[in-house]
């Protein structure tokens, strides 16, 4: 699917998703700066891990990370710039390795579970975050939705 | 003829998303688009529930579900099949640091077998040791073919089986529903329970694939 059809206007209902849909992958990238403003709204101000080389370097890592909350963020809004505000009920990611600055993150999306009860209209979704090349994931994860029924 | 998923894990792994019933829902995806899995071997990481019965969800889904697990040994992880009471008494299954060899010993004499899981991976597969001098003439198969490695470690698995004379398997790695079946390996054998898996094993007859080429020719 496009990046157009993940923007999508309309409304998404549980009708209009089926197990095994891909969508995306979203393509995002975090910019320095973008950290910058993270931490200093989050309280952990620069320099530190997430924006500074040598603080960096001083635990082991190559470079400054994106922190993980804004991963966080930032695949929560991919999904919900697809399936709409408040449909996102649970987010759940492990990360299986770091997530660089001013790099394309690829946020792909996958149906893996629906469900219809008493309770609502349950999505599931697996999550994976890579690097350009669909190589071992940066991040994988599942977000649970709960989408209106055009019934 | 069977097809089968040798490395899951379900959300008994503490790493993992997918619950047992969603990786059988999700082969029906695969199956609707041609492609061939009879069934999976869960293997949680290190550890082994005897109790646990799968069968009624697995006759629901019309999947076979046996039960493995996957080991961290001091010589990276192990995948083992068959694993009975006894040699869960002679392993300790938590125990991150033992020692690889004493394990294949172990399992050998209780009907179970090891594999090497992912020995191309960087930094912690079987080629990081057999590097380092370690030699494992203890062992006749490794994973050849693992779905959640990447395309140049597959092949250091490749290489390690040719340059070696081991066999090979596949699995998917799957921590996620959708990731499940991504590698298989295709048994000339008919395949019900976890000896049955071992003697197809041990009988050299299978063979390590991905997904896509388990579908039918198109006549």
């Amino acid at each position: 699917m496009s990046d157009a059809a993940m923007n999508q206007a309309t409304k998404l209902y549980y009708e209009d998703v089926d197990l095994g849909d891909e969508i995306g992958p979203a393509i995002v990238s975090v910019a320095l700066d973008q950290v910058v403003d993270f931490c200093s709204l989050w309280g952990n101000p620069a320099p530190n891990r997430f924006t500074d080389q040598a603080e960096a370097e001083k635990i082991g890592l190559d470079g400054p990370i994106v922190p993980g909350i804004m991963t966080m963020a930032l695949v929560s809004r991919v999904i919900t710039d697809w399936a709409g505000a408040g449909a996102v009920v649970d987010l759940d990611l492990v990360f299986r390795g770091t997530v660089p600055h001013n790099h394309p993150l690829h946020v792909g999306i996958l149906i893996s579970d629906t469900e219809q009860d008493d309770d609502g209209n349950h999505v599931q979704c697996d999550i994976t975050m890579t690097g350009p090349v669909p190589d071992r994931p940066y991040v994988i994860g599942t977000a649970r939705l709960n989408l209106p029924s055009r019934e | 003829m069977t097809y089968l998923d040798l490395h899951c894990h379900s959300v008994a792994s503490d790493d993992s998303r997918a619950t047992v019933e969603q990786y059988l829902k999700f082969i029906q995806v695969h199956r609707k688009k041609g492609y061939t899995i009879d069934g999976i071997v869960l293997t949680e990481h290190r550890k082994f529930d005897y109790e646990i019965d799968y069968s009624q969800l697995a006759a629901e889904y019309g999947v076979l579900v046996l039960k493995g697990a996957e080991l961290d040994t001091r010589f990276g992880h192990m995948l083992v099949y068959n694993i009975t009471p006894g040699l869960g008494k002679d392993i300790d299954f938590g125990d991150v640091k033992m020692d690889g060899h004493m394990l294949i010993e172990a399992a050998k004499h209780h009907g179970a077998l090891v594999v090497p899981a992912h020995p191309g991976r960087f930094g912690i597969g079987l080629v990081e040791y057999m590097e380092q001098g370690e030699v494992f003439d203890d062992l006749t198969i490794v994973e050849r073919v693992n779905a959640g490695s990447k395309p140049e470690e597959n092949q250091r698995a490749e290489d390690l089986c040719q340059s070696g004379g081991y066999l090979g398997i596949g699995g998917s790695d799957a921590h996620l529903a959708s990731h499940i079946g991504r590698a298989v390996t295709k048994f000339k054998a008919d395949i019900r329970t976890e000896p049955e898996l071992v003697d197809a094993l041990l009988s050299g007859e299978f063979q390590p694939m991905y997904i896509q080429e388990t579908a039918a020719p198109e006549a």
